[in-house]
């Protein structure tokens, strides 16, 4: 093969992995970020566990079998 | 009935509760402090839930006299029943109140001791719950679960 032309592939090669490589570590980082924060979805979830929770626990109490 | 013993929560260690309340297990003192630990409280809190919704569930199938419910002696008698339930609804009371607080913390606040306290309330609790149902497979591997959150 030309070896200009392996050389421009080389370049096309960096160019391509400048590109990604910033990308790929921003991608990685929200990635870790959205795993640490908890989201409000999370906590209205966990809010009403315990709701339910309290209300099977009402609704036994008052159960006559 | 089953009795968990001294030894039984000393092999919890720490426990979630504290670790869930600090944030980090080394003491440190502020909600916000360390890398994600408001992730580290909810998944603690997260897992007890899991655990006392599951007790419960396991709780309800065994009260004596209803179908499918085990004979005499391994079966849970009414009154019992609602001693328990009764606990599940100081569950509801300290992880709702629990959750309240650990949600509206900023980042930085230093973690109050109001929520010291309904963790550590919460977490024997739970354990009280866990030793209230009959011995068997389910009721440890609930015990198992409680003790790694």
């Amino acid at each position: 093969m030309d070896i200009n032309k392996l050389i421009k592939i080389a370049q096309a090669v960096g160019d391509v992995v400048k590109v990604v490589s910033p990308a790929a570590t921003e991608i990685r980082a929200r990635l870790a970020a959205a795993r640490v924060e908890v989201t409000e979805a999370e906590w209205d979830e966990l809010a009403a566990g315990w709701v339910s929770i309290g209300d099977t626990a009402r609704s036994e109490i008052a159960r006559k079998d | 009935m089953k009795v968990l013993t001294r030894s039984t929560f000393a092999g919890v260690g720490l426990g979630f509760l504290l670790l869930a309340a600090c944030g980090c297990a080394n003491g440190c003192a502020t909600m916000g402090g360390g890398t994600g630990a408001k992730r580290t409280a909810y998944d603690g809190l997260k897992t007890t839930q899991i655990v006392l919704a599951a007790a419960q569930q396991l709780e309800i199938l065994l009260v004596c006299d209803r179908p499918g419910a085990p004979p005499a002696g391994a079966c849970v008698p009414k009154p019992l029943h609602d001693q328990i339930q009764g606990y599940f609804l100081l569950a509801e009371d300290y992880g709702g109140k629990l959750t309240a607080i650990t949600r509206s913390l900023p980042k930085g606040t230093p973690t109050p001791g109001e929520a010291i306290d309904l963790a550590l309330k919460l977490r024997a609790l739970a354990w009280k719950i866990l030793s209230a149902l009959p011995e068997g497979p389910e009721a440890k591997e609930l015990e198992t679960k409680l003790a790694e959150a």
